[in-house]
């Protein structure tokens, strides 16, 4: 199975690279405006750094000649932010909060690039910050698997202890609580957000403690808890786009935080130059998170419930307390 | 290692042939590899890799400050070696030694410079050394090897860099959780030889060329280093001349230790300002084995092999914005340097 993994991953970076490269290959000779995008992770780990590769794809479309480079560590950074801007690159999207303190460090220097960084709270003359309601995430999580448990116990588990996870599982807990108090949440952090063992493990650990529905929310990892979950024929709620294909027959649907929209909707308001000095906040109202199709048979009363949830939380009438 | 009479040891090229050979090699396989995946042409790459990492002043700047921790894990691993012993665990050693700079860096805050800087520099190199010197006791105690021990320490330190990170060292202040500490105060920091400038060479590199100097004076120019290096030859000759082979595996770890301890003080307290879950992503440690592999465990040697992987590091980065190619690539032109100078055997001109 690990080395099946790693065929299929063989096989995308190769897709990947033929991708870019054809890409590249295709110019276009009116003037359109150069977007970067720096990765803290692999772009197929069918999460975070995908969905934000995703988003690149949809500047593309909007007409922007686009790159991006993945993997980047902490002390490659400012490199990375310096050679994009030394490339002529007019926006540079960071992936994640980790770039903040090279951003603050060499946005200055290149006062005519826009930078947008997502989940940070860093505000500068051309820098903006972009956070997903993660919350919202979890509190869709938690409805769901509040209405669809049988043994009255549901579970979360979370990879990195970080604001934007912890924040998915304040969520989960207040949505399964929204829809029915009495249900038993349990929720476990995994401290990582690549170890797909960790998460598997606590996966089925919590399975042991009577979790029939379980949702994750740990990056990569994610794909452990989408094993177990498999594995122990219970339910799972997926978090990323492309997950049920780990677990066909666990999955009910999949709860997409997808960043892509979030990409697309600050590009729009740079190329409409209305870029405020706020923190700009996106989720269920953006399009940001959403719901697939069911995969499983669900009753007619839960997809109404669901929807009726979903429709509030876009007209911002559910509030979800994250302090 | 079998005898061979090649003509290289005829003309004495020994020192610098197998590490070009390799890495030309390392380039020619790269580029078949180029030819399948992508429909670039591998030349054109390579010399936006080699421009990228030598090819002006800035790509040198960048080029040297890569090359500073893994001169250190080289020399981390070349310590140990030249006592006889393989430290695959000089990853480990560097975060502890990470972990030990940000917190004296950072708990220890509001102590005037001349004191606190050496005092963080120091708390790097002791971490490191005393997680090194693990290896050795369990070694000495139990026989365990140390292929084995050091390269499952360095999950350890991974596993207690993430819980410092989230628990006690966890940045407080801040209006986002995230796993990283507090920004290292600048009285326990490295500054750059050229602050108002884009050039962000530190005066780490001066750290790291005593570091060489220490090395070679104590391994070729001090008594205990030539105890060390007989133990690392043959310890039973060792033993039978009066050495404490015991002492001496300790001392090699600790040394080894303390280098990539500081390495790793060094690139938090100078480079990346603050420790994070993703301080490491970059295997300084395993890098530092190619270092010393092709650096043949000298000082100058480690060096100029620094230099070199840490150009690799800083080109593959441009590499990949100008040409599309992936960085990963550059790991895997390390990967087969690696192995073209570990396999350097096969390149021996044999006489009939």
């Amino acid at each position: 199975m690990k080395k099946l993994n790693r065929i299929a991953v063989f096989v995308l970076v190769v897709l990947a690279v033929f991708a870019i490269t054809s890409i590249v290959a295709a110019e276009s000779s009116e003037k359109s405006y150069k977007v970067a995008l720096i990765n803290e992770g692999a772009i197929n780990d069918m999460s975070w750094n995908y969905t934000a590769y995703l988003g690149l794809m949809k500047c593309e479309e909007l007409g922007a000649e686009v790159a991006y480079v993945e993997n980047i560590a902490i002390s490659d950074a400012a490199d990375a932010l310096r050679a994009f801007a030394d490339e002529g690159y007019d926006v540079i999207f960071c992936s994640g909060y980790t770039f903040m303190d090279s951003v603050k460090a060499v946005a200055p220097d290149y006062p005519e690039v826009q930078f947008f960084i997502i989940n940070s709270t860093l505000v500068m003359d051309n820098v903006n910050s972009i956070r997903v309601a993660d919350a919202e995430q979890g509190f869709l999580m938690g409805a769901l698997s509040a209405l669809m448990t049988k043994s009255g116990t549901i579970g979360f588990v979370g990879g990195l202890n970080i604001t934007p996870i912890i924040n998915g599982g304040k969520g989960f807990e207040q949505g399964a609580a929204y829809v029915n108090p009495e249900v038993k949440t349990i929720i476990n952090m995994t401290g990582s957000g690549d170890d797909v063992d960790a998460a598997k493990e606590l996966a089925l650990a919590m399975i042991s403690q009577g979790v029939d529905v379980i949702s994750p929310m740990a990056d990569q990892a994610s794909l452990g808890v989408m094993q177990a979950a498999e594995e122990s024929s219970i339910s799972a709620i997926a978090s990323g786009e492309g997950m049920q294909k780990i677990a066909p027959n666990a999955t009910i649907v999949e709860i997409v935080k997808d960043t892509s929209i979030a990409y697309e909707a600050a590009y729009k308001s740079f190329l409409e130059g209305n870029i405020t000095d706020e923190i700009l906040y996106m989720g269920v109202n953006y399009g940001v998170i959403y719901m697939s199709d069911y995969f499983a048979d669900i009753p007619e009363e839960v997809k109404a419930e669901m929807e009726d949830i979903m429709a509030k939380l876009a007209a911002g009438e559910i509030e979800i307390s994250i302090d | 290692m079998r005898k061979s009479n090649s003509i290289i040891e005829k003309y004495k090229l020994g020192g610098l042939f197998y590490p070009i050979l390799a890495i030309l090699a390392a380039f020619i396989a790269g580029s078949i590899l180029i030819l399948l995946i992508s429909t670039k042409n591998p030349i054109d790459v390579y010399s936006v890799l080699i421009k990228s990492a030598f090819g002006s002043l800035k790509s040198w700047d960048s080029s040297l400050v890569k090359a500073i921790p893994f001169i250190f894990t080289g020399l981390s691993f070349a310590a140990a070696k030249r006592c006889g012993i393989v430290n695959l665990g000089a990853d480990g050693q560097f975060m502890i030694g990470a972990l030990g700079g940000a917190l004296i860096g950072i708990r220890l805050n509001g102590l005037p410079i001349y004191l606190h800087l050496p005092l963080t520099l120091i708390a790097g190199f002791l971490f490191g050394a005393i997680f090194g010197m693990i290896v050795a006791l369990l070694k000495i105690k139990f026989g365990a090897s140390e292929l084995i021990t050091s390269i499952m320490l360095n999950y350890i330190a991974a596993n207690i860099i993430g819980w410092a990170l989230t628990g006690p060292m966890q940045e407080k202040s801040a209006v986002l959780v995230n796993p990283q500490t507090e920004l290292i105060p600048p009285s326990a920091s490295i500054g750059r030889l050229f602050p108002a400038t884009k050039f962000t060479l530190h005066y780490g590199i001066f750290i790291a060329i005593i570091a060489l100097i220490f090395f070679y004076i104590l391994i070729w120019r001090s008594s205990v280093g030539y105890q060390l290096r007989v133990v690392g030859i043959n310890p039973s000759a060792g033993e039978y001349a009066g050495i404490n082979k015991n002492r001496m595996i300790l001392l090699s770890m600790f040394i080894a230790g303390g280098f990539a301890g500081l390495g790793g003080c060094i690139e938090i307290i100078a480079v990346q300002g603050r420790l994070m879950n993703t301080s490491f992503s970059i295997q300084y440690g395993f890098t530092g084995i190619a270092v010393a592999l092709v650096g043949n465990n000298t000082p100058l040697g480690i060096l100029l092999s620094g230099i070199f992987f840490g150009g690799l590091q800083a080109g593959a980065l441009r590499m990949q914005i100008l040409t599309g190619i992936s960085s990963s690539m550059s790991q895997v032109i390390q990967a087969f340097v690696i192995l073209f100078f570990t396999g350097r055997d096969m390149f021996r001109i044999k006489k009939a």
